[in-house]
């Protein structure tokens, strides 16, 4: 049943075999997981958001047709489910925007309790992916946890393959700046 | 899209570090792995490979569910068309069986029932008691110089709920003279309104005799033909009467009869 590739488990799984699904399910769980947490910054929203994928993938089980990678696939569904999720609750991605990065919206300068949780924050790569654009992360995070190629990830967004360089070229950029000089680095606003 | 790409052009990483990156070995995606691997809790696990079990069931289950939604889907058109049928059914069987009432074949060639008798009428039970075979006598004896028929209607009321409902539904003046003009057959005109509600069996002796009665009579005298399994005569005589009765020809469709020819 390992040998099997993704999309030879997920066809035995429409044809009724469980075990198929739980080789499946245990090889994506943790990268899907991980993925949905660093791109949502919020456990509960990345469980219940995991569940919602998780619930489309097998009740769509029987139409699955394997006309692309189970993971090209499975990401898309995933990407679909946090958009939902945003309509739903209203709220917008963790994310930087013009007024300046989600950390700085969580605190004020002249709060020192909340400029030190600033600092602590961006002392981590989690704190500095989280200062990414959506757009930035979700590229970068792809790339991390799904092992997708440039190509691969314009499908699953349905954004060029320009554009997906731009984005991951701006998310290393920033990244860097961060792990080279954490202390310096200015987070753009 | 990418937000202050003006602003932010100094933190482009250059095509040597996507690249590396691309490749996995690049510095950011190194220290990306040392994150903590967070893994979905045990109870979102169980939740869900609980839920990919419960979607697929036994075959013979899966049979089952689609028998279900074949039958939630078609259950009242089903039951629509059952109800119909039944309906039809009971009302063909009640016009099949209706009792006939009987005919009177009298010396000169005439043909009376009882309502038509100058006294009043006789006993139910000597009529529809009476035997075959002096009813063909008198056919037989009619048939010779009979030259007009008249037909009248016994028990008004009673041949009123036996004919079919379309029949009551025929104008009171029949334009017999056309379909008379038509082929040379005598009208029963003499015999007034009181022709138009005789029973079928009476109305098929007038037929065979040549005579055309009025519409009620005629149409009652189709039905009788496809109840005795007559049905090319049936025919004939529908698109005939389709010719003089327009509606009547439509309302005998509606009770199962269709036109063939036309004239």
């Amino acid at each position: 049943m390992k040998d099997l590739d993704d999309t030879a488990l997920m066809l035995r799984y429409a044809d009724g075999d469980t075990g198929a699904f739980e080789t499946l399910y245990g090889r994506h769980r943790a990268p899907l997981f991980r993925f949905l947490l660093r791109q949502a910054g919020d456990r509960q929203m990345a469980e219940d958001i995991f569940q919602e994928v998780w619930s489309r993938i097998i009740s769509n089980s029987s139409n699955y047709r394997p006309t692309a990678r189970f993971t090209t696939y499975l990401y898309h569904i995933a990407r679909n489910c946090m958009i939902d999720q945003y309509r739903r609750t209203a709220t917008q991605p963790a994310t930087r925007n013009a007024e300046g990065s989600q950390i700085d919206q969580l605190v004020s300068a002249d709060n020192p309790v909340a400029s030190a949780a600033r600092t602590e924050m961006l002392s981590s790569i989690e704190g500095a992916l989280l200062n990414l654009t959506h757009e930035q992360r979700e590229a970068f995070l792809l790339k991390e946890e799904g092992g997708f190629t440039l190509q691969e990830i314009s499908e699953i967004t349905g954004v060029g393959r320009e554009t997906v360089k731009s984005r991951l070229r701006y998310a290393l950029g920033n990244l860097r700046k961060f792990l080279t000089a954490p202390d310096e680095v200015n987070l753009v606003k | 899209m990418d937000r202050n790409p003006g602003k932010q052009e100094s933190s482009q990483a250059s095509d040597a570090e996507l690249d590396q990156f691309l490749s996995g070995d690049s510095p950011v995606s190194k220290a990306y792995r040392k994150l903590g691997d967070e893994e979905p809790p045990a109870k979102l696990d169980r939740a869900i490979l609980d839920a990919a079990r419960d979607h697929v069931k036994p075959a013979g289950q899966r049979w089952l569910d689609i028998d279900l939604r074949f039958w939630r889907h078609w259950s009242r058109p089903i039951t629509t068309i059952v109800i119909v049928g039944f309906c039809l059914s009971v009302v063909l069987q009640i016009m099949q069986t209706a009792p006939v009432a009987p005919i009177e074949f009298n010396g000169n060639g005439s043909v009376n029932t009882w309502a038509d008798a100058t006294g009043p009428a006789p006993p139910e039970a000597s009529t529809t008691q009476q035997p075959a075979s002096a009813r063909n006598q008198m056919r037989s004896k009619a048939e010779g110089s009979l030259e007009e028929i008249t037909v009248t209607a016994r028990k008004r009321l009673e041949t009123r709920q036996e004919l079919p409902l379309a029949a009551t539904a025929l104008p009171t003046a029949p334009p017999d003279k056309v379909l008379a003009e038509a082929d040379g057959s005598p009208v029963l005109d003499e015999v007034g309104t009181e022709a138009r509600h005789v029973l079928a069996d009476d109305a098929l002796e007038a037929w065979e005799q040549g005579a055309r009665p009025t519409g009620e009579v005629w149409l009652a005298g189709i039905n009788s033909l496809r109840v005795q399994g007559e049905l090319e005569k049936a025919g004939i005589e529908l698109d005939r009467l389709t010719l003089v009765y327009p509606e009547a020809g439509a309302a005998a469709m509606i009770s199962g009869g269709r036109p063939r020819h036309v004239y």
